[in-house]
Order: C-alpha cells, then structure tokens, then sequence
C-alpha cells in the first residue's frame, strides 16, 4: 500500500498545469494528500490529470479530488480512463451536498453553555418523569394485588412457583455461604476487640444482635437484588424488545397479573424464608468461631443466646424483608417495562435496575433501624 | 509484503471454494461445495430453509472454520493467512449482515465511520466527509447522520449497513438478504442501488437472498445450494429450464412465475 501523492507540473506554452496522481488515492492511502494538492492548487486556473502513476482510485480518493479541484477542469477528467470516469462522475454531484451538510451541522453547534443547561433541564424533567411513571405503575400494581387477593382464580400458578423456584429457592445457597462467613467475621472481631477486657463472651450477643436484625436481612437482600432485580429486567426487557408483552396485551394478558404479580408475590413468600436460613447460617459462622476460639460449646452458646439476646432484633430484622422484596421486584419488573427497543437500553435499564434496588434498600434499613430505635417488647 | 488492489487486471478470481465441507456432529452441511465468483458479477446465493446458506457465508468470511476444503479470497486461502495479512484481506470485501449489525451506541456516521477509523489515517473532519458521501451514495438523507440506529427505518438500517460496508470501496460485497423485511418499492431501490453501485465502482458481489425479483433484477449469475452443494451455477433464464426438482420448483411455483413475467418486462 502506497501513499498517495501528486507531482504538478507547468508547461512552458501556457497551457493548463498537469496534476501526476501518484501512489494509491483510496481511503486507506489517501491521508492528506487532498489537503495538500487543494492548497497547491490554490490558484491554478484549468487543470489536467494525469494518471499514469496512480495505482489505486476509490470514492475517498476520488472526493479529495474533487474537493481540492473544485469546478476546475471537471470536464472530461478522465476522458481517458472510462473506469476511473465512472468512480468520478458518481462523486461529482455529491460533494457540494456534502460540504453543505457539513456547514449546516458546524452552524447547528450551539453554545457549550445553553449545551449544558438544556442538559440539565432535561434530566430534571426526566427525574420528574420517573416518580411519576413510578407512581403509575405502583398504582397498577397495588391494583392487581388486591384483586389478586380478592379473587385467587387471578393468580397465574405456575410463573409464581416458577419464580419461586428460581428467585428464592436459587438463592438459598449463595445467601447462607454469605451470611455464614459475615457472622464468623464478626465473630473473629468481636472476640479480638472484648478480649482486651476480657468481656470475650459477649462477643455470642454481639454475633446475636448483628446477624439478626442487620446482616442477615441486608445481606440476603442485597445478594437477592443483584441476582434478582437484574434478571427481572432483563427478562421483562428482553421479552418487551421481542415485542412479547405487545402480543400478550393484544390476547388479552395483562402483564401484571402474567409476569409482575407472580414476581413480587414470589420475593415476598421466598424471602423471609431465605433470610430466615441466612441469618442461621450467620449464627451458625458465629459460633463455629466461637466456639474455636474460646471453646464454648453449642449448650453455652444456645443458652446465651436465648437468655441474653432479645426476641426483638429477630422481629426487627424480619419485618422489614417483605419491604426489601417488594422494593426488589417493584424495581426491577419497572426497569424491565421501561426499555425500549435497542439493545443498549437494556443493558442501562439492568445496571439501573441493581443500583437502584441495593440503594433503597439501604434506604429502608436506615428507616426502619430509626422507627425500631430503643422499641422493645 | 503489502500488495496494491490492482484496480484493472488481476487474475485471480475474487472468490473461490473448492471442496468445501461443514460438518456438526452427525449433521453434515456442506460437503463437497464448489463455487467461483468471477469479477465483477453479481452472484445470488439460493437454497431452501437449512441448506446452510449463513453457514456458508460465515465460512467464507472467516467467523467459522470449515472442516474440510479451501476458500480463497482474491487468490488467498483465507485459512493460512496470519493475523495482519487477515487484516489486510478484511479491508478488500464488506459485509451487509442481514439484520443490519449496526451499533447501537453509535450514531449512523459513527457506524459508518468505523471501518475508516480502524483502517485510514485521515482527520475526524475528514473522516465525516467521506462517512457523508458514503451516506449520499447509499441513498440516506445526509440529516440522518446523528440519528441513532434505533430510530432509523428498516430500508434506512440497511442502507447504512450497506454504506458501512462500502466505506473502504471493498471489491468484494457480501449481502446477507439484503431485501428481507423491505417494502416491495424499497427492496426494487435497494436493488437498483446495488446494480448502480456494482457497475460504477466494479465491484464484485455476493447475495444470498430469497427475493425471486432480486435474482432477476440484479444477479448475472445465480448458485443453487441442494444436496450439501452448489448444484447449478447459471443465470436465472438458464436455471428455468433446469431439471433438478428443487431449482424447477423454485422458479416455477406461482412467486417465480410473476418475478420471471416482470424481469422479462424490465429487460426489454
């Protein structure tokens, strides 16, 4: 592959200058050679071409040509060459609407400034959007939940064991090697911290209280988030890019009682039965390394655990999973509705879906640890 | 070892399969395929559902090895060639995939733009300038050049598809059902397009399509795929009179007969 190049050359007799075109004139060889001859060529008044030397000619190179000859010499170019004449003549007439769409977008490029600010407007508009859309469809939602309730033959069985089966019982493994290893750390911690005031045995309440009402909850349900409300909106996604949805609508399935009521009545009844084996899971970490490393055995520990650790951080901790589940599903099955039909959508709306879905339940955690501040029973 | 695209004469032909063999398992595709496409024709590529149409178009374009035989590109066996070799061969043909295959995170002169980002050293102003030309040539309103592909038609998907194909001026064109899911009037422009663009810029293409008005309006030649292999190479009035149950069937039923009254019509 050769660079392309150009020799100009005046004769004596007045007559018009001869352009030599040397080396490949195609997209790959072109580089600035157009540039080039353009500025020599600023004056020239009628030219030839010559073509002896040129070893390849496409439509790139043959626009560089054009643009840097402008309307001189375009007749008969390459009267010689009827090959060449062709690749030319199909350009000729494009170039012009080229340049001119050209200076209509360098014009339509406004201010970086007013840039900014509509770009700002635009997505307060959006965020405006959003609660509202989100408004709609939890409005949608609770509908078909009470009507579900109120007559069960609306229920569709089979997608909720499904979903179940899939979103719940799925998660039961990841869940519980999770929370067995927090509750070992916080073990680990505990004993290595109250040890210096040889308080060590407190560490059972500490894993108690902690597994309990914190990490086993948010730990379950951020693993569920991930796993959950980004599968949610991918399937739901990918079904409304096939156009699914459309044709459920068409023979008469509402998409909330087919595919979001299964999913949030499937978190909701799978949850508090993963978490429930989660925060187990974390007691069980817990004491393993209790009882390592200070060699109280499982009677110690159960004792300690019923006599010193209030019922009421279970109940805490259980009561605010059924609001992690429908945050989850309400999240994700949204995200899933709101793409569109390109494939990009889908991979946003998914990202979207497990950032959102692990902040609010961060969010709701902080609310109910506030509501439940010093309660007890 | 760089070597020019000899505009003229070159005397290999641009495509060659010779003995060509796919296999999956048991399932045997190919077996035994023979196909030349000389330079400068226009090839239609038929066969019915699973006679391993895409099966062969991804073999030829290296996306899948063939288990047995040579395919060779402008004289090349594409299966020898090392990487930057390989590289230099992909520069020489386009490819119109039959969904489009475009970006979705890019805007139409984006897309279009791509092959000359990866191959030509040329300014971003430049770059648009020729991307736009490309656009004007394929046929696209030169407005469309910041849409994205999501908000593009079906005709205009695949006509930047096809200017992304042609922004390097490849030699060599493949067309995937360049015509499928295009109105009867855009798919006849999309065609003469093709046939404008072939005779003018000497290119060289290959279609696999099942568009009857396709072969006849545009193909110099059409290869039959049946019984694993290429089982008839001709121009469409020869392959008529053929013998083969499926190539008669295929030109005979009642689609073939209206494709064949009109391309009559358009010849004369």
């Amino acid at each position: 592959m050769s660079k392309a190049d150009f020799k100009i050359e005046t004769p004596p007799g007045g007559e018009a200058r001869v352009v030599s075109l040397t080396g490949d004139w195609t997209a790959i060889g072109l580089r600035d050679a157009g540039e080039r001859l353009k500025s020599a060529l600023k004056s020239a008044s009628a030219v030839r071409i010559d073509t002896d030397d040129l070893s390849g000619f496409d439509t790139a190179g043959a626009y560089a040509l054009r643009t840097a000859l402008g309307e001189h010499g375009d007749d008969a170019l390459f009267a010689h060459d009827p090959r060449l004449s062709a690749v030319y003549e199909l350009i000729r007439d494009i170039q012009p609407k080229v340049v001119e769409a050209q200076k209509k977008t360098a014009q339509q490029k406004a201010n970086p400034i007013i840039g900014e600010l509509a770009r700002l407007g635009r997505s307060t508009e959006d965020v405006f959007k959003d609660l509202r859309d989100l408004n709609i469809f939890i409005g949608h939602l609770v509908v078909t939940a009470f009507l579900s309730l109120v007559t069960p033959g609306r229920i569709r069985w089979t997608p909720l064991v499904a979903q179940m089966q899939q979103a719940g019982f799925g998660s039961l493994m990841v869940v519980c090697v999770t929370t067995f290893f927090v509750g070992a750390v916080i073990a680990f911690l505990g004993i290595l911290q109250l040890q210096q005031f040889g308080a060590a045995v407190f560490a059972v309440e500490l894993i108690g209280i902690s597994v309990l009402r914190e990490f086993g909850p948010v730990i379950a349900a951020v693993l569920i988030a991930g796993r959950s409300a980004s599968s949610f909106t991918a399937e739901i996604g990918a079904m409304k890019m096939n156009q699914e949805i459309s044709a459920m609508r068409v023979m008469g399935i509402n998409p909330f009682d087919a595919l979001i009521f299964p999913r949030l009545a499937a978190l909701v009844i799978t949850m508090p039965l993963v978490t429930f084996a989660g925060s187990m899971a974390g007691l069980l970490g817990g004491f393993v390394v209790v009882w390592a490393q200070l060699g109280y055995g499982p009677h110690f520990f159960s004792i300690r655990m019923t006599e010193y650790v209030p019922f009421v951080n279970f109940f805490v901790g259980m009561i605010k999973v059924p609001l992690f589940a429908i945050a989850i599903s309400i999240i994700g099955c949204r995200l899933g509705m709101n793409v569109t039909e390109d494939v990009i959508s889908l991979g946003r709306q998914v990202t979207r879906a497990v950032v959102q879905a692990i902040f609010t339940i961060i969010l709701i955690d902080a609310i109910v640890a506030m509501m439940f501040n010093g309660f007890d029973f | 070892m760089t070597e020019a695209p000899a505009p003229v004469s070159a005397p290999a032909h641009p495509l060659v399969i010779e003995g060509l063999r796919n296999q999956f398992g048991a399932n045997i595709v190919h077996d035994n395929l023979d196909l030349t496409v000389e330079r400068g024709k226009v090839m239609g590529v038929v066969g019915g559902s699973g006679t391993g149409k895409t099966v062969l178009l991804n073999s030829i374009l290296g996306l899948q090895k063939p288990t047995a035989g040579a395919i060779h590109l402008f004289g090349k066996d594409i299966t020898k060639l090392n990487e930057k070799q390989l590289r230099l061969m992909q520069s020489r043909f386009g490819v119109l995939f039959q969904s489009g295959a475009l970006f979705s995170a890019l805007s139409v002169i984006d897309n279009i733009c791509v092959p000359l980002t990866e191959y030509a050293k040329l300014k971003p102003a430049q770059m648009r300038e020729i991307g736009l030309m490309k656009m004007a040539l394929a046929g696209l309103p030169l407005d469309a050049a910041d849409k994205r592909p999501s908000e593009l038609s079906g005709g205009m998907i695949k006509r930047t598809a096809l200017a992304r194909a042609l922004v390097l001026d490849p030699e060599l064109l493949f067309l995937d059902e360049p015509t499928a899911g295009l109105d009867p009037i855009g798919a006849a422009a999309f065609d003469a397009l093709i046939r404008e663009l072939s005779d003018s810029l000497n290119l060289t293409v290959f279609m696999i399509t099942h568009d009857l008005d396709s072969l006849y309006a545009i193909c110099d030649e059409v290869a039959v795929l049946a019984d694993k292999r290429v089982v008839a190479q001709a121009p469409p009035k020869v392959l008529e009179q053929s013998d083969h149950p499926w190539i008669h069937e295929y030109f005979n039923g009642p689609r073939g007969r209206s494709s064949q009254s009109r391309g009559t019509g358009d010849a004369s």
